[in-house]
């Protein structure tokens, strides 16, 4: 007799999740090596996915390298499922499906066939590769897109109260107030959340970043001091856009495609 | 669904550098107000048609807290049906849609990008341009994007179809388990079936039970033809025997009856998919 762990379940419905629990008691099976996980689960928002449960799987598979073999269950008929890219995953090796209501022999079978498979070398099939790194890509893009609006904000400042200081040069030109500490501590803290896919696209320069992004924190920090002149701190505010505008030029170096 | 007004909401950027941000739309709405950045005097930017079915609501995306915002916007309205679109890169969609997560007249939120080919920035872009210029398309616009936002046909019945089976699965898989047990000559297997068996009923079946009538009661299953232009003939055998308890109901051959139903179910989908209708 096999000894039955507690499952991973992933199935948004709580009783639905205990039914399926109890069935795989009952029947014996031990499925501590496998996944089952519901194709509409969702840890949160869905966004724009129809399949978060799959979604969740790309993940899993593509970043953590999980190489757990998967059963995909959902009420969708396979073929249908098969002509949607979200649903790529299922090409992966050590994933099958099951379409609701399925009879316990089939979910027994398929749960066999999972846990015959050895070790599996690559996690993800080439499409859901692809679908994955243009995901990051994406994410990097729409980072560099926000430094885009941030070094333009900084620069606009930076040029007004430049204006300013021709007219009061010896008034410290408010318009520098409006650039915000918060603002690049949080572009950076993204930055650092970013650093795992960046480092896997190999983007030329980007050992740099982090530093620009310290670099203009500290230039924003003597800006917010006021311990140095009206004139010096348009200089540094022009830095900051600088070296924000550094990152955004590294970052465009991502490709579409 | 003519005579309901409409209402799309989208949460924007101020996009400086580029015409169809918040900014310009405040500019347009207001043009005496000039501001730089986000105007804490008009801080919900609403634009309708003449056709006054139609409006179209702009936050900003700096609004602190976003969610409780739209809320209470949406709160503050009667018998309309909302749409959302939120810029991807204001990093608001979870705050919204979590927000909006109960509220029966929301579509679930949809996320946009300006930087990738997406059907729904295009819609929005041609609206904000609209919106901008006083071109007289808006109606058409607005719909075109009111249609992108919302689920289509095919999503609504995949929905429905899931929220009336999932709770006629556990009593699929009960059955057949039971079924199996009375084929068994192992004692110690029936003996332990007995007390699953109860915790099965207590614990899981019940509430299922509840969740059928509960469906049958609103009828889903009416809603769910409907979506395929198809009025509900007869009802399901299975749903024949709700009024005498559950023992009445699962005195029926479930396994075969749910199958059966599944693969009714199974075909008004597959005749959306195809785009037919009956």
């Amino acid at each position: 007799m096999s000894i039955v762990t507690k499952p991973q379940i992933y199935e948004n419905d709580k009783i639905l999740k205990e039914a399926i629990i109890k069935t795989l008691f009952s029947l014996n099976k031990a499925t501590d090596n496998s996944i089952l996980i519901n194709i509409s689960y969702s840890e949160n928002s869905n966004g724009n996915t129809i399949y978060p449960g799959m979604k969740y799987i790309l993940h899993l598979r593509g970043e953590h390298n999980d190489t757990t073999p998967v059963l995909f269950y959902g009420y969708v008929r396979i073929e249908y499922l098969k002509k949607k890219p979200e649903a790529s995953i299922l090409q992966s090796p050590a994933v099958e499906y099951i379409q609701m209501p399925f009879k316990v022999s089939e979910l027994i079978r398929a749960i066999d066939r999972l846990q015959d498979i050895n070790r599996i070398s690559k996690p993800l099939d080439k499409n859901s590769q692809k679908i994955l790194l243009e995901e990051k890509k994406e994410k990097i893009r729409s980072f560099k897109h926000r430094g885009d609006n941030i070094y333009r904000a900084i620069l606009l400042n930076a040029e007004l109260g430049r204006e300013a200081i021709h007219e009061y040069p010896t008034k410290y030109p408010g318009q520098l107030d409006r650039i915000k500490i918060e603002a690049i501590n949080g572009y950076l803290k993204e930055y650092k959340a970013l650093l795992p896919f960046v480092k896997t696209l190999g983007i030329k320069g980007s050992d740099d970043i982090i530093q620009h992004l310290k670099n203009a924190k500290k230039s924003v920090e003597i800006i917010k001091a006021k311990s140095s002149s009206p004139a010096e701190a348009v200089k540094k505010a022009i830095d900051c856009a600088g070296e924000i505008k550094k990152v955004c030029d590294i970052l465009s170096r991502v490709s579409k495609g | 669904m003519s005579n309901t007004e409409k209402i799309i909401i989208v949460v924007l950027g101020n996009w400086s550098n580029v015409p169809e941000g918040w900014k310009q739309i405040h500019n347009k709405i207001y043009e005496n107000c000039k501001t730089y950045n986000k105007c804490v005097n008009h801080e919900i930017l609403t634009y309708n048609s003449r056709n006054t079915n139609y409006h179209f609501v702009v936050f900003n995306e700096d609004t602190d807290p976003i969610g409780k915002e739209v809320v209470n916007f949406i709160n503050g309205t009667t018998n309309k049906q909302f749409a959302i679109a939120v810029h991807y890169n204001s990093n608001k969609l979870d705050n919204v849609s979590i927000a909006v997560n109960n509220l029966g007249n929301v579509y679930t939120p949809k996320s946009f990008s300006r930087l990738t080919d997406d059907q729904i920035w295009k819609a929005l872009n041609a609206l904000l341009e609209c919106i901008c210029k006083s071109c007289g398309n808006y109606d058409i616009l607005f719909n075109k994007l009111w249609q992108c936002l919302v689920p289509t046909s095919i999503d609504i019945a995949h929905s429905l179809r899931s929220q009336i089976l999932t709770p006629f699965i556990p009593f699929h898989l009960y059955c057949q388990i039971n079924n199996e047990i009375k084929k068994t000559t192992d004692d110690k297997k029936k003996s332990e079936w007995t007390q699953e068996s109860k915790q099965w009923k207590e614990e899981i079946l019940e509430i299922c039970y509840a969740e059928i009538k509960r469906i049958n009661n609103n009828k889903i299953l009416e809603e769910f033809f409907k979506v395929a232009g198809k009025s509900q003939n007869e009802l399901p055998e299975l749903f024949n025997h709700l009024s005498n308890g559950i023992d009445d109901f699962m005195k029926i051959d479930l396994d075969s009856c749910i199958t059966t139903f599944a693969n009714d179910l199974e075909e008004v989908v597959n005749l959306i998919e195809s785009g037919d209708q009956i």
